[in-house]
């Protein structure tokens, strides 16, 4: 009988556990076992490291939820990965017609020497209005040294001028474009109430979307646990836990909260049903309004349906959102005569209309009167890198930076497509008219393009019609099988680095990223790769690009300009693996815009009246059909209350793994265990299962007009009726990669996502306005071949 | 290398030949004029009116505020600070549009506006490219860029100094303000 090498790493690990458990001097016997501390998203961690190579993780610190973190290890030894540069065949034969080939053909290993020389020629021969830096996040790692997203903008800054960059992000792109003229701040990013003033004053704790348990598993820096902690004192705290969600989330569960399964894409409707209750029934604060908000009666006449004829009563809200009125009224009495605190998420701003969903808890929030206040108020990061957790006010180590990009051009997120589609393209963009630029080369590092980026089967047409696409990768992703040069990165586990101050709101932390192990293919650090090509354009730009340094230089300088150098030398944080600052007692006593409460003439808002503004004329002003002046209902183009529900009766959402980071981890053991039949799950309430004939772990075919994807069904009740859920990240995979728009074998959402954008203004993206059909699979069926290297020649 | 630079185009600067200056600080955002009472700001651009030896009589043209005559600002927002006067009438007034002369010495002004505004811009490159590519200056208003770095600041980890430095630059360069970056 033959182990996998799975099998044999989890054996490795299970030993390596008995060993240390036991007292025989197994030191004599086999060769020493060395404890190297690093870290990652999912936490810092200690590596064993025995015959130089890795055998297990474990978290530096008490951790209850190691496991992603100990995937790691799987993740280094994948088949998956890229051993070597590679160029695609017919590409690097000059054939013509080679771009349709994209992701079709095999490719053909070739030396580091010649990959450089051929990315270098194909950068000098285009314009860097044409070069789309598609390195567009810094999820791939918290490494400062070899932080794809600054070093890639450097690069291009340095050796081109500059090069193309997309507007927004794919997270918040709505928010980052609405809250700053509502509240002045973007919010999405900032300082959250610290935990100690929510416990004992907030009494009721909405989570608007928000899966605190689930989404503070990992950090944009390296991840702490100690949310995990305050969630089990919130537990005994006898707050009163409410979840407005379509999906009974792990959160919920654990807070026994009452959950109300609103409509996908219908939360604006319900804030502004008990927006309406609220006024109507005097039981705002009146009060609050006058002080602290601009702009309040240029929103009543549309809430009391004087300027569109419908009045937006609990009444109609429920028509809409399916919540009763008579919730909806109860609803907004629990809030406003208790302490309550929203906490909002972002997914809901990645739907049609986004720019309104915080913006309308902002301005539900405002007539509650509670904003200001300890445990009151909204909070839209409560769900992220340990939000509500007091934060060190230090300074970290600094980086890279990027420096001046003179490229003006830019792409909103939810454009990309359109830009590779319609170059040229005129279109409106936040009160102007934007032209769309003329991509000839892409170039991404670290990032997963054709994951992330919605309607996938459209995204693919773009890219075949590019002159050249690069990726740089430690793992074959569907990006990098899309690609004309793969150039292979080294993993996090095989380079010394130091990371981000960490976790993102506490930044009390920082860790050496060391090192672990060598690379057993032909991958280079991110770092030295740009920096070979730099060296390509000029001893200039490489001495700009590299100031000069060697990377430990580098790690030095970066952890000396914190301020742990001022008391603990470098030589001895890197020997130690961490250092930790401590948190001032004022910290916790944080209250978001508690300073603007306390004194709204000394402390303004960064708006226009330094109030919250719930009517803004800028926005007004751009005289658009889909954003207004203040927070209005709309539509979506797709949802269950609307006519396209006839042919696709449901709604599909595509919220945050539970066991990935993105597309992270997917091609690792932990993935195993729940996948279905090698397939994303899909869960499906069961009176829609029975609907369709569909039983617990079928393989399903997931459909709409923009394509077809497999997936696994999971039935549970944890998800209301009408609704499905595939958790985003998936490694994208065609049936047949031969074919255009085949049906997607992995259950990759995106490729049924649509990449209209959320509105005129701010043209994010809409992952979550998506309505399909489903019925068991048919046809041939085939494994699933995501995580499979393509064809290579001379491997 | 920067000094070097600085010094050369100190060197070659020949006022008689260009009309619009900056005020040029290598340090700080701030150029006290004791003797005539006034106080410029880096950046600020500047009318020649006529050359004496090493100092140069240069006009600063904006807006004043309804309640405050002594401060001179670039646009009607009043955002950007261009001068500060220590005296009231230094400013001439007309209507919400103000005036100020004032004579500054030749090492304090460039005729090359990235010269005048290469250490707020810098810092904003430096500062707030660490994590993210920087947005476009000139897609945003002054307005937004006072939200969006106010957000952000505590990020970066900036000085109250280099905050305003920044600031400054932004205001400057915002799709409201009164200068473009070059391609």
């Amino acid at each position: 009988m033959s182990i996998s090498r799975r099998r044999f790493l989890q054996g490795s690990v299970a030993a390596t556990a008995a060993l240390s458990a036991s007292s025989v001097g197994a030191t004599e016997l086999f060769s020493p076992v060395k404890k190297i501390p690093s870290a990652s998203h999912f936490g810092a961690f200690y590596a064993y490291v025995q015959d130089g190579k890795i055998i297990d993780i474990e978290p530096q610190e008490k951790d209850g939820r190691p496991g992603m973190m100990k995937a790691l290890v799987d993740r280094n030894y994948s088949n998956s990965r890229v051993k070597y540069p590679y160029v695609r065949k017919s590409f690097l034969e000059g054939k013509a017609g080679n771009k349709a080939l994209r992701g079709k053909e095999e490719f053909v290993r070739v030396s580091w020497d010649k990959a450089i020389k051929l990315v270098v020629k194909k950068l000098k021969d285009t314009p860097r209005d044409s070069i789309y830096n598609g390195t567009t996040d810094g999820w791939a790692h918290p490494g400062l040294v070899n932080y794809c997203p600054t070093l890639a903008g450097r690069f291009f800054n340095i050796v081109k001028g500059g090069s193309v960059n997309i507007d927004g992000d794919f997270s918040v792109g709505a928010a980052l474009r609405t809250n700053p003229d509502v509240v002045g701040d973007i919010e999405v990013y900032s300082l959250q109430t610290a935990h100690e003033q929510i416990l004992p004053n907030t009494q009721v704790y909405v989570m608007w979307g928000a899966d605190l348990f689930k989404t503070n598993k990992i950090d944009f820096a390296v991840a702490n646990r100690k949310n995990d902690e305050y969630f089990l004192k919130y537990k005994k705290s006898g707050m009163k836990f409410i979840s407005i969600d379509p999906i009974k989330t792990e959160t919920a569960k654990m807070f026994d909260a009452e959950c109300i399964h609103i409509r996908p894409n219908t939360d604006v409707a319900l804030m502004l049903g008990m927006m309406n209750y609220l006024y109507v029934t005097k039981k705002y604060d009146a009060d609050f309004i006058k002080k602290y908000t601009d702009g309040f009666e240029k929103f009543v006449p549309y809430l009391l349906g004087k300027t569109d004829g419908v009045a937006k009563t609990p009444e109609w809200a429920a028509k809409i959102t399916e919540v009763p009125a008579s919730k909806i009224k109860w609803l907004a009495d629990l809030f406003v005569s208790h302490r309550t605190l929203i906490a909002g998420n972002w997914s809901m701003q990645r739907a049609q209309h986004g720019e309104q969903v915080q913006w309308g808890i902002i301005t539900l929030a405002s007539m509650i009167g509670q904003v200001g206040l300890p445990g009151g108020g909204f909070g839209f990061s409560l769900h992220y890198g340990g939000g509500g957790q007091a934060s060190a006010g230090k300074t970290g180590p600094g980086g890279f930076s990027e420096g001046r990009n003179r490229v003006k051009a830019i792409i909103p997120a939810s454009r990309i497509n359109e830009t590779l589609l319609n170059p040229g393209k005129v279109i409106d963009f936040m009160g102007e008219k934007l032209k769309l630029p003329h991509i000839k080369l892409m170039y991404v590092a670290g990032a997963n393009s054709v994951g992330h980026q919605q309607d996938i089967n459209e995204l693919i047409k773009g890219l075949r019609k590019l002159d050249t696409l690069i990726v740089q990768e430690p793992w074959w992703t569907p990006t990098a099988k899309m690609a004309d040069i793969v150039l292979p990165a080294t993993t996090i586990l095989e380079r010394d680095d130091i990371s981000l101050l960490s976790g993102s709101y506490s930044g009390d932390r920082i860790f050496a990223m060391k090192k672990v192990v060598d690379t057993p293919y032909e991958a280079k650090d991110d770092y030295e790769i740009y920096s070979l090509l730099a060296k390509e354009f000029g001893k200039k730009q490489y001495k700009k690009f590299t100031d000069g340094k060697t990377v430990m230089e580098h790690i030095k300088a970066f952890y000396e300009s914190s301020d742990a150098a001022k008391t603990t030398s470098f030589e001895k944080f890197w020997e130690q693996g961490s250092i930790k600052y401590k948190i001032p007692k004022e910290a916790y006593k944080y209250v978001r815009q508690g300073d603007f409460r306390k004194n709204p003439v000394k402390n303004p808002l960064k708006t226009k009246s330094g109030k919250i503004q719930i009517f803004c004329q800028k926005f007004a002003d751009f005289g658009y059909k889909d954003f207004k002046g203040h927070v209005t209902w709309f539509e979506p183009a797709e949802w269950l209350g609307g006519k396209l529900a006839d042919k696709y009766p449901l709604h599909l959402l595509s919220p945050h793994a539970t066991y990935r980071k993105h597309s992270q981890l997917d091609n690792t053991w932990i993935a195993e265990l729940y996948k279905i039949k090698g397939r994303e799950p899909i869960r499906i309430n069961p009176k829609d299962a029975k609907k369709y004939g569909i039983s617990d772990r079928d393989l399903v075919e997931v459909y709409n007009d923009r394509g077809r994807v497999l997936a696994g069904a999971v039935v549970t009740d944890d998800i209301r009726e009408g609704v499905v859920a595939i958790e985003e990240g998936t490694w994208y995979s065609p049936q047949d990669p031969m074919k255009e728009g085949s049906r997607g074998n992995s259950g990759q959402p995106n490729v049924l996502t649509s990449s209209r954008p959320t509105s005129q203004a701010s043209q994010s993206c809409t992952a979550n306005t998506v309505l399909v059909a489903i019925k068991k699979a048919e046809g041939e069926i085939v494994p699933n071949q995501a995580h499979l290297m393509p064809k290579v020649i001379n491997a | 290398m920067r000094l070097f630079i600085s010094i050369l185009i100190a060197c070659m600067f020949s006022v008689g030949l260009q009309a619009k200056l900056y005020i040029y600080i290598e340090k700080g955002i701030k150029l006290p004029l004791k003797n005539q009472h006034i106080t410029l700001y880096s950046g600020t651009p500047v009318d020649k009116i006529s050359v004496d030896g090493d100092m140069v009589r240069v006009k600063l043209s904006g807006f004043v505020g309804k309640n405050d005559k002594t401060k001179l600002f670039a646009t009607k927002n009043l955002k950007l600070l261009l001068a500060t006067a220590q005296k009231p009438g230094l400013i001439k007034i007309k209507g919400d549009r103000g005036a100020l002369e004032a004579r500054v010495a030749k090492k304090f002004l460039t005729d090359d506006m990235e010269e005048a505004w290469e250490s707020g811009s810098d810092l904003f490159y430096d500062k707030c490219t660490k994590c993210h590519h920087a947005k476009i200056v000139e897609h945003h208003s002054m307005q937004d860029w006072n939200a969006l770095f106010g957000s952000m600041k505590y990020k970066a980890k900036t000085t109250k100094k280099q905050n305003e430095e920044i600031l400054r630059f932004l205001r400057a360069f915002a799709k409201d303000g009164i200068l473009k970056e070059s391609d």
